[in-house]
């Protein structure tokens, strides 16, 4: 596996936790059990999304690192299979 | 992927009910030039775009489009909100009613449901890139209709926000097409290289 998708691996598993765990609480919004599971993965998110856009570029328009460069439509496109190395 | 932000794009704040002019407004949610269309148009194409810039315009204009959507639907919602059964009879909005209520189904002001059929995804970038800068005049005109048709400010500010993105994607998309075409093959040449079955690879 590159090191690319290593890391976009790791931070689909933290999106993807979110969404799950913030689709019960829309229709449970006092569980606590879930609110503090929800805020630690949140916490996770935020290290990973930050780490993997200074290593490979942004995930969305507004992650511009402020360079003399849009890097925007560089990346690789998500539906473009990934070569492994 | 894509992630949704709890605000629109522009504001919409109507006074006052109108759903004779929901019921032509609703037009640009699920008509032939609606954004519900321009939105898969142009989200559908960007697969086979062979250009990371075009790749790169269709799925941000594609993405703008969803937001226009919700800016359509919130208008066409303000305009039915808390109408009577006179208000409904008397405007002309009991057709639509009958079936919907006042819940949001997409279809033109003629009463076609939306349908596929008013957009094309050709695998092609310079007949995709075409398409779509046909696409936002239609839109355009769609919105200088709907000016002409409308009175209350309310209605028209948001319109006039609509209508101004469609002349900037236009620009936009000409840019992409100028892109496109400076990567085809110039000993192939006419505009767009009448026999290339693979676009040729990015300069």
């Amino acid at each position: 596996m590159t090191e690319r998708n290593k890391y976009l691996k790791r931070l689909q598993i933290c999106d993807f936790t979110l969404e799950e765990v913030g689709l019960y609480l829309d229709t449970h919004p006092k569980d606590k059990t879930a609110l503090e599971f929800y805020e630690k993965y949140l916490e996770i998110q935020k290290k990973t999304k930050k780490e993997y856009i200074s290593k490979f570029g942004p995930i969305q328009t507004t992650d511009y690192d402020g360079s003399d460069y849009w890097k925007w439509v560089d990346s690789p496109w998500p539906w473009e299979r990934q070569k492994e190395e | 992927m894509w992630v949704y932000e709890k605000k629109l794009q522009y504001p919409v704040n109507i006074k006052n009910p109108n759903p004779a002019l929901a019921k032509v407004i609703i037009t640009q949610f699920g008509g032939p030039d609606g954004e519900l269309g321009a939105a898969t148009r142009y989200l559908s194409q960007r697969y086979t775009a062979p250009y990371k810039e075009v790749k790169g315009i269709l799925t941000d204009i594609g993405t703008e489009e969803l937001a226009h959507m919700e800016m359509v639907s919130a208008i066409v919602y303000q305009l039915t909100r808390n109408i009577s059964i006179d208000d409904i009879k008397k405007s002309g909005f009991a057709d639509y009613y009958v079936d919907h209520t006042t819940g949001l189904y997409p279809l033109s002001a003629s009463g076609d449901a939306f349908s596929a059929s008013a957009l094309q995804s050709k695998g092609d970038v310079i007949a995709d890139l075409t398409e779509d800068l046909a696409a936002e005049q239609k839109a355009r005109v769609t919105y200088d209709n709907i000016l002409r048709l409308a009175d209350d400010p309310d209605v028209r500010d948001p319109i006039k926000f609509l209508r101004e993105r469609e002349i900037v994607h236009f620009q936009r998309f000409g840019e992409a097409l100028r892109i496109s075409q400076d990567n085809l093959d110039s000993k192939n040449f006419y505009a767009f290289n009448p026999s290339f079955d693979k676009p040729k690879k990015q300069k």
